[in-house]
């Protein structure tokens, strides 16, 4: 049992990356609190499972994330049913080695459309009037490699910083409805994702030990809450003490 | 660009709760703000192809109207 309880009964939140690792483990913490929740991925298979486990608060939208229009179209059909947005996580992307000398030059753009652009497109269409209620909370992820470079992450860090960077703009422009926009930046978490890429003196790195899903979706729920009113423009590293190190 | 197809780009840029026509005056959109400027700017250029567009002549528009003959 946990020192904090959220409830968000009443609200309505979308997440992206909802089928597996930080992605999934916030779409299922926001159905616990009450939320109703938007959770976006590829996998069908994995979203059906997720929305068996909570069949009352999670409506699946199996799409890339780079399509748009059919997200777009999903959302608003969810909204006339439960009502608007209250905040937005977006946890998809993806990552891979990059080194200098012979990196995937398709991966590498892959990684910024995933974890940049495509959050850029869906953040201009969530924060419409029609979309979103006002004072809504809009999560994106940095991370630690946005702040400090390892060997083959430049594509990574990369987006990762650009995403941490625009956001202080998105801030400014969005600021006038009350919507907050913050980034959260994690050290190394256990997911399905970073088990492909294992890399043990990074891991060693974080002095409080690899994270799990949990460690980090406690200060995303905070951030989508009234206890978070005031932060906006802002990073919140949560890692372990791997940059301290 | 006809005036209806003008109008739908206006709208969906302001996002106001009000559907703003090309009677509307800017000073009575709320969402006409320095941020809608910068949008409209860009939209005119990017969008609408429209070259030269001055700063000043958009400063100076009072209407949606005016807007729209700055674009068409």
């Amino acid at each position: 049992m946990s020192d904090v309880n959220f409830n968000f009964t009443g609200k309505c939140f979308l997440v992206t990356g909802a089928s597996s690792g930080i992605g999934k483990q916030i779409a299922i913490e926001l159905a616990q609190a009450g939320a109703k929740v938007i959770a976006i991925a590829r996998s069908e298979e994995k979203l059906n499972l997720l929305s068996q486990m909570f069949p009352d608060n999670i409506t699946v939208i199996p799409s890339d994330i780079s399509d748009i229009e059919k997200i777009s179209d999903k959302v608003v059909s969810f909204t006339k049913t439960y009502g608007k947005l209250n905040g937005m996580v977006h946890a998809a992307g993806i990552d891979g080695l990059t080194p200098l000398k012979g990196y995937d030059e398709n991966l590498a753009l892959g990684i910024m459309q995933t974890s940049f652009w495509s959050g850029v497109k869906l953040l201009q269409f969530v924060s419409k009037n029609k979309i979103s209620n006002d004072a809504s909370s809009y999560i994106f992820f940095s991370s630690v490699a946005s702040y400090k470079g390892e060997k083959g992450m430049f594509a990574y860090s990369a987006a990762k910083a650009a995403i941490k960077t625009s956001v202080k703009s998105f801030a400014k422009e969005l600021s006038f409805k009350q919507h907050r926009v913050n980034t959260i930046s994690p050290g190394r978490v256990k997911t399905p994702m970073t088990a492909e890429n294992i890399n043990e003196e990074v891991i060693q790195r974080h002095l409080l030990g690899e994270g799990e899903p949990e460690n980090i979706s406690g200060i995303v729920l905070f951030l989508l809450s009234d206890r978070a009113k005031w932060i906006t423009g802002t990073d919140i590293v949560v890692d372990g003490g791997y940059l301290v190190n | 660009m006809t005036d209806i197809e003008f109008l739908d780009e206006m709208n969906d840029l302001l996002d106001s709760d009000k559907v703003v026509t090309l009677e509307s005056l800017l000073d009575d959109i709320e969402e006409w703000d320095s941020l809608s400027y910068v949008s409209f700017l860009a939209m005119a250029t990017t969008k609408w192809g429209v070259k030269d567009l001055k700063s000043s002549d958009v400063k100076a528009a009072k209407t949606v109207a005016d807007l729209y003959s700055l674009v068409k």
